[in-house]
């Protein structure tokens, strides 16, 4: 087992408008920061990962720490994912990252929970404008969307 | 030729890539700016010079670890 560094509950790490991406578009490159905003898709990404989510409840931490979120993601690990609004109606996700057992459920960083996130946010923003959309999972293990019209 | 798509593409990162196909100047910034407003805030714009147009790069910030 490797060790736990620092006090019970500095392991606890926040992720809010971390990513950056630039985005190709023509002869324009616009940077987009990620934001979980919508709650529905992020219900929606934590379904297909066959995690639930809970309403006002707590995240388990290290030890005996718990953290209360808005929303809470509960993952099969010792640990969970609090969820809290922000301000700008952000949301921002609190989890604790030792020993890899949140890594394991939804990637680095959240990174698998953010590629779902977004291709449930973009794909219900397609429908509701009448776009078509077909999904893609490609070997790399990026997802394609192709949206067009219907 | 009349194919206009919005390709979206999203690594296991969680990163982004939106290109519209067969859009024209201002067409192609109305196709995918759903999309910019619904999944990220926009941080910064800027125009790159037309022999740019078709370099591929993306830039990763890495944050934690």
């Amino acid at each position: 087992m490797p060790s736990r560094l620092g006090l019970p509950g500095s392991g606890w790490l926040a992720f809010n408008r971390q990513r950056s991406t630039i985005i190709k578009k023509m002869s324009h490159w616009t940077t987009i920061q990620t934001q979980i905003r919508d709650i529905v898709a992020l219900r929606a990404a934590c379904a297909e990962l066959n995690l639930t989510v809970l309403e006002n409840a707590e995240a388990r931490g290290y030890g005996t720490n718990r953290h209360r979120g808005d929303y809470v993601i509960r993952l099969n690990g010792p640990y969970d994912i609090a969820v809290t609004r922000q301000a700008d109606s952000s949301f921002t996700l609190l989890t604790d990252w030792w020993d890899g057992h949140v890594e394991r459920q939804v990637g680095r960083n959240f990174g698998r929970l953010l590629q779902l996130y977004a291709v449930h946010k973009a794909t219900h923003e397609a429908r509701k404008r009448g776009l078509s959309v077909q999904r893609k999972l490609l070997q790399n293990g990026n997802i394609k969307l192709n949206i067009g019209r219907i | 030729m009349n194919t206009r798509t919005v390709e979206l593409t999203i690594t296991p990162e969680g990163e982004l890539d939106i290109q519209a196909v067969g859009f024209h100047g201002a067409d192609c910034e109305q196709a995918t700016a759903f999309l910019e407003e619904a999944l990220g805030q926009v941080a910064g714009r800027h125009r790159k010079p037309e022999r740019f147009r078709r370099a591929q790069s993306r830039q990763h910030q890495g944050v934690g670890g």
